[in-house]
Formats: C-alpha cells, structure tokens, sequence
C-alpha cells in the first residue's frame, strides 16, 4: 500500500470502489485492460503505463497521459474527494500539488479533454482522470483501477 | 496567497449527475429473451443510441441507456417517447454470461384515483442461447437484504434506503445528508420544524438477486403519491462488492412533467437501527 492507496482508504480499512472493466475496445487493444471513463473516453494500461484512447479525438489512438498537454485549470481549487465508503477526504490543488488531507502530493495536471483533467503524481503512485462536467474520479494506483467522486 | 475556487459541474436531469458512462458493448447484438409471463421477446441492439424490441409480431424501435455493472451484466433502460399515456417503462437486467434476465415493466396513468400513482412489475427469464438451449434456473426474489441499509450517494442528494423487510422498505438520512438538505434546501425539511418524524415512511420493495453481490431492487413511492399527487418507481442494480449503483427514476419529477432517467450513486453501509425499531406509518406488520 502506497501513500496514496492508504489515506483514501482510511490506512487500508475501507474497501475502495472499484470499477468493471470495460470490453469496448476488445477488438482494437486485445488483451489491455481497460475501464470507461466518460461516455468517449478509456483509461488502458500497457506494459506497466496508462493510457488514455478518446474514440472522438481528431485521430484516436493510445495516448500517454504523460504527453497530454498541461493544465493550470484546477489550480486554487478546493473540493471534497471520497474513493471509499466512508472515507471524505478535503482536497486543494495548488500550481504544483494536490494536497488531501494533510498531505501533499506533487502532481502534474494535465488536460485530456473538454472539461476532463489527467492528474499525475510526479512519483508515480497514481493517476486520476477528473471528470469536471459530472464530479467523478477515475484512479490507476497500484495496478488496480479504482472510481471515486468528488462532493457536489 | 491564490483564490480558493471552487469546482462547478454541469447540470444534469434530476439525480443523475454521477451516472457511469454509457456502456456499448452491446451494439449489433441479438437476443431471444424467453420470459416466464408466457410472452417472448426479441431485443436487438441496432445502434449505440437504438435498440429493438417487443414480440416478433410487435416490435418496435426506441433510444436506451444501458449501463454496465458488473462482467457481461447489464442495465438497459427504455421507453417510447414522446411519452405514451398510459406510460410503460421497460427496464432488463440482462446478465449475459448466465443467459438470464429480469424484466422490469412500469406504468404510470392506470389508477383511476391517482393518475400519477406509478406501478412495476417484474418478470423473469431467461437469454437463448446459440445452441438453442436455456438454463433452468432464473434471478429469483431474495431476503438477502432484510435488515440492513445503504446509504446512497446521487451526487446532489444522499438518502438511506433501509431493507426493512423482504418486501418494504424506509428512508433515513444520515447526519452528513440532513446537513447537505439544510444548506441546500431548508424547505424540503419542513422549514422551521426541527423534531424528528416518530413514523418512518415506507413502501413497497422488490429485491432479486442477480448473483452473488449483486441485485436488482425496485421501490415504489406509492404512499407518497397518495399524499402528494406522484410519486416515482425506482428500479436500482446494486453492485454489493464495489459499492455502487446504477438506476432509473421513471414517473413524474417535481413540476409534474414525466421523467425517465437513468443515474448512479456510490453507496455506504448505514445502521438504521433507529428508523428500523420505529413503528411504521402505513403497515401492520
């Protein structure tokens, strides 16, 4: 369990939501799994990285979280997050970090789409896809695929 | 030191705001559903927005939502539109990987006391497979759920369904709801009463289980269209072992204008202990 996987789940005793995996994109990428994040949008894993496919981009194809283009949009932004029952956390985001609870996770936040933000920790123990528009949280961290959501 | 700003999301239809993706999968698919009410249907998933339904020699075309819930398990919601009067809604849990169905009929419009009074039928069956067979066993009614509750997450509103019985169940808020209901819209707490109801509201519940984990619950609002003038049928399929779930409200929303709209929400365990010892307003148990 990183630091990530045991703050959202109150240090490993809460079960977090989990999320089915998507066969959408069986014929396209054999073999990857994958989860649907927004009516258009796929989080796929291979070989150990992330990947977001967007079925509406101008040319859809895997695309390194890593190389989406980088977003200030969130930064200043206060809100509540919970990937478990029971389990609310307080979360801020500054130019550089995103900070739930008391701790602070540098990140980089990148913009995947229309009002759909990649936020990637600078040590790799997670990605969380936003979902702006309808409050959602999509998360990879230690090889699992979990959702969550953000408090209206 | 930077603003704080706050996130603002879009605007949804009623409490459908943290609703999953729509699912699919199913596009270009066929199905021979094979129902206990003597009626066989066809359902044939034409495109990601239109499917294909009814008896051969009565099928018609509609929009749908379909949601997915759980490995090769899926909620498909339906309805003719413009809105027919009287209104029928079509629900299917099709769970895929067993070759079984439930099917959920609501109706709005055939009271002749209450025209907003909502109705639901369910309806087992079972998915032809391509070697022509069918399996023998059906999603059956279940206790599984007496006695305990959830507390549901829509997002814009939390509310505790509490599993009273196998075939009733109540409402609760827990102290983060009420508090969510009090910032939010102080009048849908009675403005300026502050005790607590000594009844619990209750109603009519339907549970089936799905599979181990996961079921398909119907509630009906029918004492509250008694005192009201509408109320709604809810048709859920919870997903125990993630903790959410998906749903559809069909009946009439708060301006009296129809409404069938799938959502979701991200449930916790509750202890309605209090709102289960109360006595209950509209039953003898």
């Amino acid at each position: 369990m990183n630091d990530f996987t045991s703050l959202i789940t109150a240090g490993g005793e809460k079960k977090p939501y989990g999320m089915i995996l998507s066969d959408e994109l069986n014929e396209a990428f054999a073999g990857l799994p994958a989860v649907k994040c927004t009516d258009s949008v796929f989080l796929l894993v291979k070989n150990s990285g992330v990947f977001l496919y967007d079925e509406n981009a101008p040319e859809p194809g895997l695309v390194d979280s890593g190389a989406l283009p980088e977003s200030a949009d969130l930064s200043g932004f206060t809100t509540e997050l919970s990937f478990a029952p029971d389990c609310i956390l307080p979360a801020k985001f500054d130019a550089e970090a995103l900070t739930v609870g008391e701790t602070r996770f540098p990140v980089s936040v990148r913009k995947a789409a229309e009002k759909l933000y990649a936020v990637l920790s600078k040590s790799g123990s997670f990605l969380i896809l936003l979902d702006a528009s309808r409050f959602l949280l999509y998360a990879f961290a230690e090889n699992k695929f979990l959702c969550g959501y953000l408090e209206v | 030191m930077s603003e704080e700003r706050k996130l603002i999301p879009e605007r949804y239809e009623g409490l459908s705001i943290f609703r999953p993706p729509l699912c699919y999968e199913l596009t270009g698919k066929k199905y021979e559903l094979v129902m206990d009410d003597g009626v066989d249907r066809i359902l044939e998933f034409i495109s990601r927005e239109r499917l294909r339904f009814g008896a051969p020699e009565d099928l018609r075309d509609y929009e749908y939502d379909c949601l997915k819930m759980d490995d090769q398990c899926y909620f498909v919601n339906f309805e003719a539109r413009p809105f027919t009067s009287p209104r029928l809604g079509i629900t299917l849990v099709l769970d895929t990987r067993e070759c079984l169905v439930t099917a959920c009929f609501a109706s709005l419009g055939r009271d002749p006391k209450f025209p907003r009074m909502p109705a639901a039928d369910l309806v087992f069956g079972a998915i032809r497979r391509p070697d022509g067979s069918l399996p023998p066993k059906r999603h059956s009614y279940t206790a599984d759920l007496a006695g305990k509750s959830i507390d549901w997450n829509y997002g814009s509103f939390n509310i505790a369904h509490v599993y009273q019985t196998e075939r009733y169940y109540r409402v609760a808020f827990t102290p983060r709801a009420l508090q969510r209901i009090m910032k939010n819209n102080s009048a849908m707490m009675g403005g300026e009463r502050r005790e607590a109801p000594k009844e619990a509201y209750e109603d009519y519940m339907d549970a089936v289980k799905i599979r181990d984990g996961l079921y398909a619950v119907s509630l009906l609002e029918t004492n509250l269209c008694r005192r009201n003038g509408h109320g709604n049928n809810l048709f859920f399929l919870m997903n125990l072992k993630e903790m959410h779930d998906v749903g559809r409200s069909f009946g009439t929303n708060g301006e009296g204008e129809d409404e069938n709209y799938t959502f979701g929400a991200f449930g916790a365990w509750f202890d309605a202990k209090e709102v289960m010892e109360m006595p209950g307003m509209y039953y003898i148990h």
